[in-house]
């Protein structure tokens, strides 16, 4: 897959920043992290959305933007250097062993919770993602308040996986 | 008159030669001379002599010797030789000559008169030897001709013997035949039940084997007569033709005769027949007499109508099944588009999601801004706009869920949620012009059916009925409508959806068959491929009920009567809420277990070290779960569960599945109805739900009573010791039967 040219993992840890609204890492932003903010780094191929996502999480002061990687290679190393809370991650990358992926993460930064963020709502997916080891599986569909208070669950040790059986689907 | 005999003279002297020549000269005779023995020998090879005279004193070879030498041939050996001597002969000599077998002897000067009568008797007892050969040789010729004859005479007698003996035997052979022939013709005729006749064709009069009347229930004899008068018993209609027939081949050349009719018994209604005869004709083909048998076809004749009856149902069938499986292509083709479409409309609304994303978040951030007023309400319109799209791509996805794969909702759809979702999706598949009304109340219970098939089931009928109002040629504007009321059947609720159109409606036969299987017309055609039996198959299948009002001319409405969860989403009722506790030392299954409860309405509590919880269900694992306390949490209700998780740290590690161990001597899950679930370490996603789903159901079912286990549980416990037995590592552990189980009731 290929990184895009601008805000990917690398630029954003490094602290590379714009003027406003571009989001990027709000720690390097800031030159310190605010331990009890909860860190969020995105894991998606899709730039629209990591372009967005800063939004969404600024807007709430519990949460603090530490940056995206698009390119699933380059995880584990960003992962394990931001050291976030959550790792909101994609399921459907492509060229991506995504449940792989999360092993990985949870094995090496076992600090960091691992939550799938996903328009998908498959069954066989959420089994995969608990077994894996993440800690929750969200719809990119779900209100942006619900999905805050989702997180923050999780963050306090909650599993948040609503298979499609529990949403009537 | 007598051949003249043989005779050779022998001697050296010329003279004497011819004296004796002279002497014996006679037609009696034919005389060869001979002047020296080897003359003599050659003459003796040619000739059959019938007497030798010989000089007895010859230079060279004797007279003596040459006897002796002819008397040893076999040939020769019984001519008579006559010695003739010049001189008185010693004793010696005469002695030497019948030694080598002379006759007799004569002394010179010879006698001429004794000379001829000594050869006349030689000569005579030649003839009478060769007569007697002669006759002896005829009297040969003639036994063995005998012979021959008689060997020939048996040897045709041998023959003729065989022959006979043959031809008897044959004979014999063909006469068991026949016999046994005779005897088959007769079964044959009885098994075949021929019923032979037969006919004087000079006054037609025709007579019947005994047991052909009777056959048929006639009295015996009654058929014998006139033609006519027998062919009372055929039936009126087949009467005419069968006497045409028959003596049409009466009056042609043909012999041969067969024709099938019916008789009227007496009673048992009619039989069938039929009839074969041949016509004998005299030497001028003048037709004398007819010969027939009559046999009884009934059964098989109602054989051929059942086969017939048979083929025409086959026929039938093979006809529907045909058209049944080309509607069952179409279907299929139709089945291979609407899935293509699915997969386009699932993949629309995922895209449309991942577009709406970012766009709703800069939205969000955006209303935040203080903004000009103007720019505020363009803002505001954007948002209802994206919201609007976010619910159509959720539209989407419900349209292009799997229905099969469908899983009912354990808390039910808002139905006027689920409307707001779908709305946008429904108008955009309808015709222009077509408008679509929602009147869907907003505090209706919840009803009982998986929302992607609701929506499917909706759609459908919605589609159907944008067909409809465009389908004829009308000026009114196509209205569907589909609205909601709440109703009762039997003290149950039911919400009622209708999906209302002001179309042509239905006949009352295309209404009757709207929902059989493969059934479509031209004027309403599925156009979704779903067809209304897939409705009417999804709705029931959750408790419901699908109800078709219609009249030409009047539209059509269809009800669908849901069922309720008993909840209404504006005020949830503090229905008995299941209380679980929770003590688990594995964090992400505790997360998930608690995530799981509360997601289906769950009160979720964790369970205070040491104690025994109140709730209907305790999910522990870890230090905190001891069979004791398993089973003191049990015996307090007999609907409780228990979910046991081995802990995340401990060892060893109890093998998955619903059993005891050495470590936790538990009875079986069946003493206890399956109410303790053993899940291993690290249980996986799927393990941890199904074991929760058993244990809510379990909990929640009005089942039997397992409260006298108990007490007796209750009672025996002795939580210290394994009752169960040393079990096997590994395997699942049973109870045997005629061990009393330490667990059963006891009073």
């Amino acid at each position: 897959m290929a990184a895009t040219n601008r805000d990917n993992a690398d630029d954003a840890a490094a602290g590379s920043d714009r003027s406003p609204p571009r989001p990027a890492c709000d720690a390097a932003r800031s030159g310190k992290a605010d331990t009890s903010r909860i860190t969020v780094v995105l894991v998606d191929d899709n730039a629209m959305l990591a372009d967005a996502m800063p939004y969404v999480i600024r807007r709430d002061p519990r949460f603090e933007w530490a940056g995206w990687v698009s390119n699933g290679a380059s995880v584990l190393d960003f992962v394990r250097r931001a050291a976030p809370r959550i790792v909101l991650m994609d399921v459907d990358m492509p060229e991506v062993d995504t449940f792989g992926l999360v092993r990985q993460i949870v094995a090496c930064c076992p600090e960091s919770k691992v939550v799938m963020f996903s328009g998908h709502l498959r069954e066989e997916y959420i089994e995969a993602a608990f077994d894996a080891g993440a800690c929750g599986y969200l719809h990119k569909d779900d209100e942006f308040p619900s999905l805050l208070e989702n997180l923050v669950k999780i963050q306090g040790g909650e599993m948040i996986f609503i298979p499609p059986i529990e949403r009537g689907m | 008159m007598n051949e003249p005999a043989p005779i050779l003279i022998v001697d050296d002297q010329p003279r004497n030669l011819d004296a004796v020549e002279a002497i014996l000269q006679s037609p009696e005779f034919t005389l060869v001379r001979a002047q020296s023995a080897e003359e003599a020998l050659l003459a003796v090879l040619r000739h059959d002599f019938a007497a030798i005279v010989l000089d007895i004193r010859m230079p060279g070879v004797s007279g003596i010797e040459l006897a002796d030498l002819i008397k040893k041939r076999k040939r020769t050996q019984h001519v008579p030789v006559l010695f003739l001597t010049a001189h008185l002969m010693d004793e010696h000599e005469v002695l030497r000559g019948y030694g080598v077998g002379a006759v007799d002897y004569l002394t010179k000067p010879i006698n001429p008169q004794i000379l001829r009568s000594k050869v006349a008797v030689f000569v005579d007892l030649y003839r009478k030897n060769r007569a007697l050969l002669d006759a002896n040789r005829a009297l040969q010729t003639e036994i063995s001709e005998r012979l021959r004859v008689q060997e020939e005479l048996r040897r045709v007698n041998d023959h003729l013997e065989t022959m006979v003996r043959d031809r008897t035997s044959d004979l014999t052979v063909a006469n068991a035949a026949l016999r046994e022939s005779e005897e088959r013709l007769r079964l044959a005729i009885a098994a075949a039940h021929l019923l032979p006749w037969e006919m004087d064709l000079s006054n037609e009069r025709i007579s019947f084997a005994a047991e052909a009347p009777e056959t048929f229930g006639f009295a015996p004899g009654s058929w014998d007569g006139p033609l006519e008068d027998a062919a009372r018993v055929v039936h009126p209609e087949d009467r005419q033709a069968a006497l045409s027939a028959f003596r049409g081949i009466v009056n042609s050349s043909e012999s041969e005769y067969a024709a099938e009719f019916r008789i009227v018994r007496p009673q048992q209604g009619v039989a069938w027949v039929i009839n074969r005869g041949r016509i004998i004709r005299d030497a001028e083909g003048r037709p004398v007499r007819a010969l027939g048998v009559l046999m009884d076809i009934t059964r098989r004749k109602q054989f051929e109508e059942e086969l017939q009856r048979h083929n025409e149902l086959l026929d039938a069938a093979v006809a529907q099944r045909t058209r049944e499986l080309r509607e069952s292509l179409e279907r299929l083709h139709n089945s291979e588009r609407l899935a293509t479409v699915g997969t386009l409309a699932a993949g629309l609304g995922h895209d449309m999601s991942n577009l709406l994303l970012p766009i709703r978040a800069r939205l969000g951030s955006l209303a935040e801004l203080d903004l000009p007023a103007s720019a505020a309400d363009d803002v505001a319109s954007i948002r209802e706009a994206a919201a609007y799209l976010q619910r159509l791509a959720s539209g989407l996805r419900l349209l292009a869920a799997d229905p099969d794969r469908a899983q009912e909702g354990q808390s039910g759809i808002d139905l006027a949620n689920w409307w707001r979702d779908v709305e946008g999706v429904f108008r955009a598949g309808l015709p222009r012009g077509v408008r679509l009304e929602g009147r869907i109340a907003p505090d209706l219970p919840r009803v009982s059916i998986a929302t992607s098939r609701l929506t499917q089931a909706v759609f459908n009928l919605v589609q159907n009925a944008g067909e409809a109002v465009t389908s004829g040629h009308t000026t009114t504007p196509g209205v569907i409508q589909v609205s909601s009321s709440l109703a009762t059947e039997d003290g149950r609720p039911f919400v009622q959806l209708m999906i209302s159109d002001n179309g042509p409606g239905m006949t009352p036969e295309i209404a009757a068959r709207c929902f059989e299987p493969y059934f479509s017309t031209k004027t309403r055609v599925v156009s979704t491929g779903m067809g209304l039996p897939m409705v009417r198959a999804w709705v029931e299948a959750a408790g419901g009920r699908v109800d078709l009002r219609t009249a030409p001319g009047s539209g059509v409405t269809f009800t669908l009567s849901l069922r309720t969860t008993g909840e209404t989403p504006a005020h949830t009722p503090p229905r008995a809420r299941l209380r679980a506790a929770v003590s688990l030392d594995d964090a992400r299954a505790e997360g998930l277990v608690k995530s799981m409860l509360t997601a289906r309405g769950a009160g979720v509590f964790n369970c205070e070290e040491g104690r025994v919880p109140d709730a209907e269900m305790w999910i522990l694992g870890g230090a905190s779960a001891t069979p004791e306390r398993v089973i003191a949490f049990l015996a307090e209700h007999p609907r409780r569960q228990a979910i046991v998780l081995e802990s995340a740290a401990s060892a060893p590690e109890r093998p998955t599945g619903s059993r005891a161990s050495p470590e936790w001597p538990l009875p079986e899950p069946g003493l206890l109805g399956g109410r303790v679930q053993y899940l291993g370490r690290r249980p996986t996603f799927t393990a941890i739900r199904g074991a929760l789903l058993k244990a809510v159901e379990n909990a929640e079912s009005p089942a039997g009573d397992p409260a006298s286990e108990i007490d007796g549980l209750q009672k025996d416990q002795d939580p210290g010791q394994s009752t169960l037995g040393p079990p096997h590592p590994g395997t699942i552990h049973t109870v045997p039967p005629e061990r009393p189980s330490p667990y059963a009731a006891t009073n």
